[in-house]
């Protein structure tokens, strides 16, 4: 019983991990440009098509990975400066609709590009199992750990201290504060896009060994990523990871004992963490004081 | 070393200043007197670049600044405390600090930092809290400190003495004075007329959006009208 808990909760880790990669992009998009993105899982699913005709032109799985995490910032910063910035000043909804039309444009191309038939998309690595004590894990899933942990520790270096970060934590307080201080916040606007669309683009990468590739594999992933995000807080980058793993590990569990409940847990998890907790786990009212 | 001429500028449609005419000398204080609405503030924001003007120009040290961002501006030594002090709350002090200070290099910075916690020692004491949890004098502090990182040639003061109790505008008015002494030019910006006449060499008043009077501060103390209309005499 004990070493079954722990075997789930190990693999449950290695899924929420990739929850927890897509909802800091949602989270960070959100809190500095009070945009929802819907297109994150579909951009993720578009870069993971281009990995996979990299790695059939025989590019080594490392340069695939840091060639996806480019393109991926390269999307995002392009939809920033190109859509995002016009309609800004003038229409909030118009940015919702831009980030749902990208999320249809992604997989309309997707499918005349690359077809709808099924793809297998390799891991990064295989071979049999790793035993740790009484848990058993895929080589995948533990590279899939290792990647997500470096990239937080990553991000986390790159928010609280670098520049760049800092002036993004400070236009998600105060934008107009941040512009009279003269932070280049349309820079940091496209730096944070860039992130946005780059941690699906590897999400994607990671996760799609366990499906087949096809145009629409990211929809369930970008869902339970939204409800990692709310179960986390919103405004809290903190709350998306840890929001991602419990997700992950609690899914996995629940799955495993009452699979029935597979697919709607994490919508019910939400909906009873959002009662208890209106601004999820980790999410602030935000306050100000003069 | 800042020209204004014939300035006008608002928000979208509506014009908020009409033509203003005015200039700020190397190492001057210069105060913008005016009651709410007066477009003091409005004034500030155009020539910091958070608004853009709609007629006229703005020149600083021979530089038009008239299409420039306010990151550009700030580079040339222009540095705006906006009114309400806009503190990151969630930021710590040392954090809001160092995003004054975006443009210089790590040394300069941190330079420029232990400058700041000689002027404000009490910074220092409080740098890892976060902003929020200072009081209302300690955080018009920051907005000072955060005003003096960059080095400015010219700083723009939007209220610095607003929802502050005496003693601490007094404090506020005395680093003023002493900012002067090492050479910082400033635009004061205040509806505390008789502080801001006191502490200023020369002042403009502005109604309604056009400039209704300017001369020396000493010599606008003495004018009937702004005796009767901003210092309650």
């Amino acid at each position: 019983m004990f070493d079954t808990l722990l075997n789930l909760t190990a693999r449950g880790l290695s899924t929420g991990a990739i929850y927890s990669l897509i909802a800091m992009g949602i989270v960070l998009i959100f809190q500095t440009t009070s945009v929802m993105n819907f297109a994150q899982g579909n951009a993720g699913m578009f870069i993971t098509y281009l990995a996979f005709f990299l790695l059939a032109l025989k590019v080594p799985f490392p340069l695939v990975i840091i060639l996806a995490l480019l393109f991926g910032a390269l999307f995002g910063g392009l939809t920033e400066r190109f859509l995002m910035r016009r309609v800004r000043e003038r229409s909030h909804v118009g940015l919702l609709m831009i980030t749902l039309g990208l999320a249809l444009i992604f997989e309309g191309l997707a499918a005349s590009i690359f077809g709808t038939f099924p793809l297998n998309f390799p891991p990064i690595l295989t071979g049999p199992p790793v035993h740790v004590g009484p848990i058993i894990l895929s080589k995948q899933d533990i590279i899939v750990n290792l990647l997500s942990l470096a990239l937080f520790t990553l991000l986390f270096l790159v928010l609280y201290k670098t520049k760049i970060g800092i002036g993004a934590r400070s236009i998600a307080e105060d934008e107009y504060g941040a512009r009279v201080l003269g932070i280049p916040v349309f820079n940091i606007y496209i730096f944070i896009w860039a992130l946005g669309f780059a941690l699906p683009g590897l999400a994607g990468i990671l996760v799609v060994p366990r499906f087949s590739l096809e145009p629409h594999f990211m929809v369930p992933i970008q869902i339970k990523a939204f409800t990692a995000a709310v179960f986390g807080g919103m405004n809290s980058v903190q709350g998306a990871i840890v929001g991602g793993l419990l997700l992950g590990v609690l899914e996995n569990i629940v799955a495993f004992y009452y699979p029935i409940l597979k697919e709607s847990f994490s919508l019910i998890l939400v909906v009873i963490v959002l009662l208890i907790f209106p601004t999820g786990l980790f999410g602030k009212r935000s306050q100000r004081r003069f | 070393m800042l020209k204004i001429e014939k300035l006008s500028s608002g928000y979208g449609p509506l014009e908020a200043i009409h033509g203003i005419s005015l200039t700020v000398e190397k190492g001057e204080i210069v105060a913008v007197l005016g009651s709410n609405g007066a477009g003091k503030t409005t004034l500030l924001k155009t020539i910091s670049g958070l608004i853009r003007l709609t007629k006229g120009h703005v020149s600083f040290e021979g530089t038009i600044l008239n299409n420039l961002e306010p990151p550009n501006i700030v580079k040339l030594g222009i540095i705006h405390i906006p009114e309400g002090r806009r503190i990151f709350p969630g930021l710590t002090v040392r954090e809001n600090l160092t995003l004054a200070g975006y443009y210089l290099k790590k040394n300069e910075l941190d330079n420029r930092i232990k400058f700041a916690y000689s002027i404000f020692p009490l910074l220092k004491e409080r740098e890892k809290q976060s902003g929020g949890t200072l009081s209302g004098g300690e955080q018009q502090m920051l907005a000072l400190a955060r005003g003096l990182i960059p080095n400015p040639k010219l700083l723009l003061m939007d209220e610095p003495s607003l929802g502050l109790a005496p003693k601490l505008v007094s404090l506020i008015y005395q680093t003023l004075e002493k900012l002067k002494k090492n050479g910082i030019t400033i635009l004061l910006v205040e509806q505390n007329a008789k502080k801001a006449l006191e502490v200023s060499d020369r002042a403009y008043v502005l109604t309604t959006g056009y400039l209704t009077l300017e001369g020396t501060s000493r010599g606008l103390m003495s004018n009937e009208n702004v005796k009767k209309l901003y210092l309650g005499r």
